[in-house]
């Protein structure tokens, strides 16, 4: 048998098994190797101050992308991250929880408080110019779509429902679908700032 | 099959040259809307097309890829260009999730780390309606995110294709081409 053929056989044992979790680490999500270093994007918060994302938080973050109008998938996410946030307890303080809004059109900073409130005040909402968060969503590979109602405003917009880790240094780490469990997320937090506490040892 | 083969080929040749940007597109109110899918075209679902080629340096360009409607398509050729093995099959749709958030986390993660290694691939993946991704890299160096796709996919194909060892073998090539194209292509720059 030769080399390149030795090595996809090694190769196909190895990872695809029918699940998302990873054989080496342990966790749960879909590991993004090598990471993806996110370039900072000009966005404002919910309580209309200027903020870089992602860099500069200092922990890590959770990021969803979504908007205030949307019925079903949106408010079942941010529910969720709700859920996570008691379900780490003292640990929450580590993780920040961000919703980018991917509808500049309606989300001014006063929807953006509004909707994230109804879930926890913990959580970032951040819009911006279309511009810059249309390149946000490119540089994540989010699709947009706009699906187009019987009035100007009266509109939905499709698109991806996953969910993205991104570490203190504005790497993208880990992706979760939209369907994940609330335990394995918080499972899978606790074991990457395991080996991150490993590591800095 | 030659149709099949010859839609393969055209899709490949398709997604290499597509280089759009991503932008939000506005749809037909009347279109079917499943916010739980991101994908949806004309009512069926759809999936990312994903191409892998690959070869060793003196061996057959191998072909492996996904089709919008979520059919696996191969095609493995030998040195003088002839048909090894090639097939395709449809695969379900839990299978297809899965190999779906894999192809999100190749398009998401950064360049591959250069490495040494014998085997050589080209990869695009299209999603409908984003940015595609392209990669160009070393099979088995790296167990990152686009090893994990092509394992996943390769894994589902039932024949092996020809990665015969080469002697000599320059630092880098495309394993989209055919070996005699390769060969010249480094005398033009020697």
């Amino acid at each position: 048998m030769n080399l390149a053929r030795l090595a996809m056989t090694a190769g196909l044992m190895v990872v695809f098994t029918g699940s998302l979790a990873s054989q080496a680490t342990g966790r749960q999500g879909l590991a993004v190797q090598p990471p993806r270093i996110v370039q900072p994007h000009k966005l404002v918060d919910q309580y209309a101050h200027e903020v870089l994302f992602p860099s500069g938080a200092g922990t890590w973050q959770l990021v969803i992308f979504g908007y205030t109008h949307c019925p079903d998938v949106c408010p079942m996410t941010l529910h969720k991250t709700t859920q996570l946030l008691k379900a780490l307890g003292a640990d929450s303080a580590r993780l920040r929880v961000v919703f980018i809004s991917i509808d500049s059109a309606r989300d001014d900073t006063k929807a953006m408080k509004e909707f994230v409130e109804k879930f926890d005040a913990r959580i970032v909402g951040l819009t911006g110019e279309p511009e810059a968060l249309q390149a946000l969503a490119n540089e994540f590979g989010v699709l947009t779509r706009r699906f187009q109602g019987k009035t100007a405003l009266a509109y939905t917009m499709v698109h991806s429902s996953l969910l993205y880790l991104v570490d203190i240094e504005g790497q993208v780490q880990m992706m979760y679908p939209g369907g994940i469990g609330i335990d394995v997320l918080a499972a899978d937090l606790r074991r990457l700032w395991q080996e991150e506490r490993t590591t800095v040892r | 099959m030659l149709k099949l083969v010859r839609s393969m080929l055209t899709g490949f040749t398709l997604l290499a040259a597509f280089s759009g940007q991503a932008q939000a597109m506005d749809m037909a109110g009347s279109a079917p809307i499943d916010p739980f899918d991101f994908s949806y075209c004309g009512g069926k679902p759809v999936y990312p097309v994903i191409g892998f080629n690959f070869s060793t340096w003196c061996g057959p360009r191998n072909q492996i890829g996904l089709g919008r409607r979520g059919r696996l398509m191969w095609l493995f050729t030998t040195t003088d260009d002839r048909v090894h093995a090639s097939g395709n099959r449809l695969l379900t749709e839990d299978v297809l999730s899965e190999l779906v958030l894999l192809a999100e986390a190749a398009q998401l993660a950064a360049a591959p780390v250069p490495a040494q290694g014998a085997v050589r691939y080209d990869l695009g993946i299209n999603f409908t309606g984003r940015r595609e991704k392209r990669a160009h890299g070393v099979l088995y160096a790296n167990p990152d995110s686009v090893q994990a796709l092509f394992n996943a996919l390769q894994r589902l194909v039932p024949d092996q294709p020809l990665l015969p060892d080469c002697a000599e073998a320059p630092a880098d090539f495309s394993p989209t081409r055919l070996p005699h194209e390769r060969r010249s292509a480094l005398e033009l720059i020697r």
